[in-house]
């Protein structure tokens, strides 16, 4: 792997980086003179500065140095990068390090500058820690066993593939394992958080507001890699109850998690309901109420309507707002956003839908009118197509990869431009 | 007063009523009751669907909070009453704790009376000093506990009975799923298919069969799979078990000879069901006589896949089956229009929430829905009585299903008019 994919998080493939890390070791035994590695431990930041963008961002940081075939980058499982390269390029990696600490810089863990960057950046000579360095790998590649040996015939080789990427089906006593296991496993490191911004013409996004949620692809990982969580839809929905009670389990630590800006997250009617979420809502002020978007799905609103009413007027009369969340071109049109008591809609981007032509871009036009063009986001951003198409069609607010991309963009403008008018001065 | 209190705080403390014990207390208090003040939250006249187990825990929940922080004792009683016992606490502090309760339930009629005002039904206030209102919060206890006295003794008669309609049993896990499942496709399942009838109601009190529902009775098929077990506890992990009952009701309905079919069947499938092979020999059995089969699926099952949908909509209604959406409620119906689903059908529940009374606006919303759909294809489910069947008539509903129409149907296929 020359180097990270940026444009998709390939989180299934992240599990082999460990693996891919200490077989390029293996490579470099008898090639190991003037080279030095660093690892850069985003795992000990605190989740909630671990944005996307931000990590993103330290990835890319590396591509000049992986272009110029300086040095090879590995992503590991917990989010920490590796990069192995030349002496040559020391001062550039260098650099690229003080830049990376520079977009973590508010993050607690420099309260105590020294410390804290020798915890973040750690140098090492790979030609002469040789050995040492190998340990140490070999130790990270075997918390995640490779199971299975290479096979020559193509097919079960895809099948594995499939397999490895996708996990086996969950079944009823791995959900049952799961559930209990959820309750004791530390889940602060697989919360991620991603904006809802709206974006003007020139794609500069501002932030709105900003989901905070598992990895769902990151838990599996953690917790059962050879598994697929989503595989059957019912057991899967009963694991997101408990995964609820999780994220609000965290939210209630306020010391741990304190996002800055509104916040949303996923809820079940059922978790609304449970003490926990009595306990969640005790523990948080007035103030803080009105800053959190609560995003639900229809298909739980339709499990139980009558809970589904009661919780809608609990929670608005408590202040939080509403999202309903996961809904499509097509079942959009079914549901009146006002009268279900939602501020806000969210919506998939598909690229179906230029493929629909005039006719279902007035439609949705329609349907974006009706529903309030200040309460439609559009989600699953994934590419420049998708925002333009959703500004085309009335829509203001968007979230994604894609958004995910710009901020990062915005980011590295403003700090150009501040270091522009730094030079200026001096 | 005395007697009383002797005859029902009688007994083992531990099975003391909460009635029996305020009755205890106000006992105590009775000679220095000065500070003390008492409200009753009269949360058992809420509406039977604003009481369930869960919405009445919420306002435990809200009133615990203020017995953590002062002299506050709450008895919650058998009828979901609850009555906060209050000592030297400001008026301020519990008046906050009622309003929250209050809030909760605010879309009750209960709850639209002014707090402490003269007709506000939803709470009363005591002040224990003064000797009428002692008086009065010792008559309303002892009201309370002959009644949870009474409650307490019908238990003990009907739970060897038959008639124990609560659900009962451990709730259903996740690990009870697989044993469950064996169970299910071992069990014998074809003496528990019922049917019943959906009627459309005509001009002039004609009517004729729409179809008759195939269904297994659920609560008797569960004595027989998991005696013990709640499988009604978690809609998600019902749900899966209902992917295996699919496949046993297609068995037992692949006997049935569709060219001797009167009237239609329909039966309740889940979507990925109707691309499985059980369903592709049902279909094989069905052959020509698909008009004479209507596939119900369930709302949520719907919107788990929409595509899935689309695809199994498509198929089946070019094969020439008919569509019925299930599990709608008229409540939903405020802010959701299913017509563009494009079914055959679609089918709400008549329910106490409706019988209560619904707002104009709700009314007029639901009449649009109705009128969206092709005549005659809004079907009113549980409908047991006769005043399911006239509202659904005056929101344009026709076609209806329930015990009510069972008698209905009966009476006319007596008189030789079906």
């Amino acid at each position: 792997m020359a180097k990270a994919s940026t444009s998709q998080p390939t989180h299934h493939r992240r599990r082999t980086q460990e693996q891919l890390l200490l077989e390029y070791m293996y490579r470099l035994e008898t090639r190991r003179e003037g080279r030095l590695a660093v690892r850069i431990s985003i795992s000990e930041l605190m989740p909630a500065n671990k944005r996307e963008h931000h990590i993103r961002a330290a990835i890319n940081s590396f591509e000049g140095l992986v272009s110029d075939l300086q040095g090879q980058l590995f992503t590991l499982n917990n989010q920490d990068l590796f990069f192995v390269y030349k002496a040559d390029a020391h001062h550039r990696v260098e650099d690229v390090g003080q830049k990376i600490k520079f977009l973590f810089g508010d993050d607690p863990l420099f309260d105590n500058q020294d410390e804290g960057e020798a915890k973040f950046i750690q140098w090492f000579d790979v030609e002469n820690d040789y050995g040492e360095l190998l340990k140490h790998i070999q130790e990270l590649a075997e918390e995640k066993p490779e199971e299975t040996k290479t096979k020559t015939r193509s097919n079960v080789r895809a099948q594995l593939k499939a397999r490895q990427d996708h996990g086996s089906p969950l079944t009823p006593e791995i959900l049952g394992r799961a559930v209990k296991a959820l309750k004791r496993t530390d889940l602060s490191n697989l919360v991620r958080r991603q904006f809802v911004c709206s974006v003007n013409k020139k794609l500069i996004p501002e932030q709105i507001f900003s989901e905070i949620y598992i990895s769902i692809n990151d838990l599996r990982q953690t917790m059962l890699p050879e598994i697929n969580l989503t595989s059957n839809r019912w057991l899967f929905q009963h694991l997101t109850e408990s995964l609820d009670r999780r994220i609000l389990s965290m939210l209630s630590k306020s010391d741990q998690f304190s996002f800055s800006g509104d916040i949303s997250f996923n809820v079940n009617v059922s978790t609304i309901l449970s003490p926990e979420f009595m306990q969640f809502d005790e523990n948080i002020s007035a103030a803080k109420r009105g800053s959190m978007v609560l995003e639900l799905q229809p298909l739980d609103i339709f499990s139980d309507m009558g809970a589904f009413l009661f919780a809608r007027e609990f929670v608005r009369e408590k202040g939080y707002r509403l999202c309903l969340d996961g809904l499509n071109h097509q079942t959009m049109r079914m549901f009146d956003r006002a009268r279900v008591g939602a501020d806000f809609v969210k919506v998939h981007w598909s690229p179906e839908l230029v493929d629909g032509g005039e006719e279902t871009m007035e439609r949705i036009q329609g349907m974006i009118e009706d529903a309030g063009k200040e309460t439609v986001i559009m989600t699953r951003c994934d590419n420049r197509e998708s925002v333009d198409y959703g500004r085309s069609v009335g829509i203001k607010m968007f979230q994604g990869h894609f958004i995910e991309q710009l901020i990062a963009e915005d980011d590295r403008r403003r700090q150009l431009l501040k270091l522009k008018h730094r030079i200026e001065r001096s | 007063m005395a007697e009383y209190s002797a005859a029902f705080t009688g007994g083992s403390q531990t099975s003391k009523s909460k009635e029996a014990r305020l009755l205890d207390i106000l006992q105590r208090i009775r000679a220095s009751a000065s500070g003390y003040f008492a409200v009753h939250l009269h949360l058992s006249e809420l509406r039977p669907s604003h009481r369930q187990p869960h919405f009445i825990r919420m306002a435990h929940r809200s009133i615990d909070s203020l017995v953590t922080k002062e002299d506050v004792q709450a008895f919650y009683l058998h009828n979901d009453d609850a009555i906060l016992l209050c000592r030297n606490v400001q008026v301020d502090d519990v008046d906050d704790t009622v309003f929250r309760v209050r809030a909760i339930f605010h879309e009750d009629p209960l709850t639209q009376t002014e707090d402490g005002s003269a007709d506000d039904r939803f709470s009363t206030w005591y002040d224990l000093a003064q000797q009428n209102d002692f008086k009065a919060l010792e008559d309303a206890a002892i009201e309370l506990a002959k009644k949870a006295a009474k409650v307490e003794s019908k238990k003990g008669e009907t739970s060897t009975g038959r008639a124990s309609r609560t659900m009962q049993g451990e709730p259903l896990e996740p690990e009870m799923l697989t044993a469950i499942n064996q169970k299910l496709l071992e069990a014998r399942i074809g003496d528990l298919v019922r049917r019943q009838p959906a009627v459309i109601v005509s001009g002039k009190g004609k009517s004729k069969l729409a179809f008759r529902e195939h269904f297994i009775a659920m609560e008797e098929l569960r004595k027989r799979i998991a005696p013990k077990i709640n499988i009604f506890a978690s809609s998600w992990l019902f749900q899966y078990l209902s992917e295996t009952i699919d496949m046993r009701i297609l068995e037992v309905m692949s006997r049935l000879d569709f060219s001797q079919q009167e009237s239609p069947v329909s039966i309740n499938l889940n979507i990925p069901t109707i691309s499985a092979r059980p369903f592709q020999n049902f279909h094989a059995v069905v052959g020509k006589n698909t008009k004479n089969v209507v596939v119900e699926f369930q709302i949520i099952d719907i919107f788990s896949n929409i595509y899935a949908f689309n695809h199994a909509r498509d198929w089946l209604q070019e094969h020439g089956y008919r569509v019925l959406i299930d599990g709608l409620n008229p409540l939903g119906l405020h802010f959701f229009d299913p017509s563009v689903l494009g079914a055959d059908f679609m089918k709400m529940s008549w329910g106490p929430e409706i019988s209560g009374g619904v707002g104009h606006d709700q009314t007029e919303r639901i009449k649009e829905v109705v009128a969206n759909m092709p005549s005659g294809g809004t079907v009113l489910a549980r409908v047991d009585s006769e005043e399911g069947i006239s509202w659904g008539l005056s929101q344009g509903i026709r076609c209806f299903q329930g015990h009510f129409t069972d008698k209905v149907v009966e009476a006319m296929m007596q008189k030789g008019a079906i």
